[in-house]
């Protein structure tokens, strides 16, 4: 049922400017950088742990975000369709490599935040103007309570057969929050596995990626999922799970902040916490656990969001 | 007032299709208990009371003439509850302790909607008998700024926009296309605050629903993350609207309908973004059952677009839909499959009250 365990790193700043900026990194809060062979040398005995990255190793990926789109269906006010830009299909078909995000103004805790979620290794190119809140968002993962033993739950195993058409497919998952993990071989411990070219997924349909998660979901039944989120199209959960406890990351990639998040997870979970970034000292709202499963209301969810849940 | 009459309606009720239509799967999420007599049908079921005045709104300027439409309400409210004065009128539905929920309908707003001078006068006769003007509340889902209410109500009186403040413990549960957000929550304000509801829609055609009048104001504008009932041409509007508005406490706490006919729509709707498919039956339409003032609105809305020479809104008939913005012009063309079955449907599975037309009592009031 849970994919191998992994431990989340906290993400570093690949920084390629020299000590003269240690001023600015101070002031951020972020003692720790990542900097070519050259960059590195120059900050010896500047007061910062720097780890030496040779850029061959670095996936490069996108900045995470959304783009909206008109959905004008004659309802009595225009909605628009939000297209949420997430790594997370990149990291769940490789979780071994190491990841740079190249990264526009504004979205260096999103990133930061999404690398931890997915628990991979990644450097964070950012701009000075984002030094900020970088500091700010990896300070907040720092305090986070190491909960490396929980592992990621997913019950659709993706059997990525090199198919052109699974990173798609795997990002339309990671989307609708329906938790899956890639696998090379058919998984008998999963709830459902998708093989595109099956009978139930014919390699024709699988033209349009919608199309399979929307079977995919309908298989499995929404009642068999980990995880749900309502009241927003825009935040993405990730869940980890093991001895009676469980996390659960919410990362907002809209640009603003969503207000009434209502989680749903599977399982009895007396004791919810919540850390919202940038919400110090919020609670999570209307508990309800009845017939197996935990609801409960995140008031705000900035950028990012952890929540610690412990069977009691 | 000129006359006073009671007419036993005549007419063939039509019925949406032939066939019955899949219905979804709801999970209704509710602690809430109905109460021993739900304001749905409520006190006067299958009765309606129609009063028209010819000088309540001017035509041309859309100018409404406030001592009418005051006139229409005493007029309606005696006459519906059998009462002498105004106050015993109002005093059969609230007492001064009550905290009082007007739904307006501003969806197409300002060219149509529950109008100003009638919220204005509904909140008048609450405080009349009692009740404190912060003890009502205005609302509607969104839209609220567009009506212009805060230059007619008394001071005091709250104007609400739900937008996103919903009670995450009372909603329906469908999953109509697949879309992810598979809930619609109860607006917070109804679950939390208020004791009775006053539902106050505007006589008009819907392009998904057939019209939107009792059921549909009170349904959709009591819930988020309605519109997703509607993809492409088809609605899910039959069974959703009913579906809502039976959802206690709205069930129990709508006890009074008022509908706003003193301006209409019969084509476009629920928006009026162009004046030629505005009219004026200067009326005003007063009841506790939704579903017989639904039931004589579709009349109202059919026999106009016949009229004028356009469809029924009885039509499923695919060369009448199309997806796009030409319905906005044309009085033919429809964007979904029309769903007016939605009334039947409420009184049928939920009991919301009387649709047979045979069956309901109107009288008419002309001022």
């Amino acid at each position: 049922m849970f994919a191998l365990l992994l431990a989340a790193a906290l993400p570093t700043l690949l920084w390629d400017r020299g000590p003269e900026t240690s001023e600015a990194l101070k002031a951020a809060a972020i003692p720790c950088i990542a900097a070519t062979e050259n960059v590195a040398k120059a900050w010896s005995g500047a007061g910062f742990c720097v780890t030496v990255v040779g850029s061959e190793e670095l996936e490069k990926v996108p900045p995470p975000g959304v783009k909206w789109t008109t959905r004008d269906i004659g309802t009595a006010s225009a909605t628009r369709a939000p297209w949420v830009d997430s790594n997370g299909w990149r990291f769940l078909r490789h979780s071994e490599r190491k990841y740079v995000y190249e990264l526009s103004k504004g979205t260096a805790p999103l990133a930061a935040a999404e690398a931890f979620a997915f628990g991979v290794d990644a450097l964070v190119r950012a701009e000075p103007e984002d030094l900020k809140p970088l500091g700010s968002i990896l300070a907040f993962l720092k305090n986070a309570e190491d909960v490396s033993k929980l592992t990621p739950a997913a019950n659709i195993a993706v059997i990525d057969t090199g198919s052109p058409l699974i990173p798609e497919v795997v990002n339309l998952m990671v989307r609708r929050n329906l938790l899956c993990r890639v696998v090379r071989a058919p998984d008998p411990s999963a709830d459902l596995n998708v093989r595109i070219g099956s009978p139930e997924f014919p390699e024709a349909e699988a033209a349009n990626p919608v199309a399979v998660a929307d079977k995919a979901r309908s298989l499995l039944t929404d009642k068999k999922r980990f995880l749900r989120i309502f009241g927003t199209e825009v935040v993405i959960g990730r869940l980890y799970m093991g001895e009676g406890r469980a996390r659960i990351h919410l990362l907002n990639y809209g640009r603003d902040n969503v207000e009434g998040v209502r989680v749903l997870v599977r399982g009895s979970y007396g004791d919810v916490r919540l850390a919202a970034f940038g919400y110090p000292g919020a609670k999570p709202e209307d508990l309800v656990i009845k017939n197996g499963v935990t609801e409960f209301t995140v008031p705000h969810v900035g950028v990012y969001a952890i929540v610690d849940l412990k069977i009691r | 007032m000129k006359r006073r009459t009671f007419l036993q309606v005549s007419g063939a009720a039509t019925l949406a299709s032939a066939a019955e239509p899949t219905i979804p799967d709801y999970e209704i999420v509710t602690s809430f208990k109905p109460s021993r007599q739900p304001g749905m049908p409520g006190l006067y079921p299958g009765q309606v009371v129609s009063v028209h005045a010819d000088k309540c709104i001017d035509p041309e300027t859309e100018k409404v003439d406030a001592p009418t439409v005051k006139e229409m309400i005493s007029g309606g409210m005696r006459s519906l509850t059998r009462a002498k004065t105004d106050a015993d009128a109002w005093r059969k539905f609230f007492t001064s302790s009550d905290v009082v929920g007007i739904k307006a309908n501003c969806s197409g707003a300002p060219g149509a909607m529950s109008m100003p001078d009638v919220i204005a006068e509904i909140a008048r006769n609450l405080i009349a008998i009692g009740l404190k003007p912060e003890q009502i509340y205005v609302w509607e889902r969104s839209q609220l700024p567009r009506a212009g209410y805060e230059n007619y109500v008394p001071k005091g009186v709250q104007l609400h926009t739900a937008g996103r403040a919903t009670d995450p413990k009372t909603y329906v549960e469908c999953n109509f296309f697949g879309e992810e957000n598979t809930r619609s929550n109860m607006v917070a304000l109804i679950t939390e605050k208020l004791t009775k509801i006053i539902n106050v829609p505007n006589m008009k055609d819907h392009g998904a629903a057939g019209v939107t009048g009792c059921l549909k104001n009170i349904a959709y504008g009591s819930f988020d993350n309605v519109a997703r009932s509607h993809k492409g041409v088809k609605t899910n509007t039959l069974s959703f609207i009913g579906t809502l508005a039976a959802v206690e406490p709205i069930r129990s706490r709508t006890v009074l309908n008022i509908m706003d006919g003193l301006r209409g729509v019969w084509h476009g709707g629920p928006f009026s973004r162009t004046r030629k498919f505005r009219f004026y039956p200067k009326e005003m339409m007063f009841g506790t059952d939704p579903v017989a003032m639904d039931r004589l609105l579709l009349d109202i809305i059919d026999n106009k677009r016949k009229a004028e020479g356009a469809v029924s809104v009885w039509h499923h008939d695919m060369k009448h839909v199309q997806p796009g913005p030409l319905y906005a012009d044309d009085p033919n063309i429809d964007r979904f499959l029309r769903e007016p079955g939605h009334i039947e449907y409420a009184a049928r599975k939920f009991g919301l009250g009387v649709y047979d037309i045979k069956k309901i009592k109107l009288k008419r009031i002309e001022i």
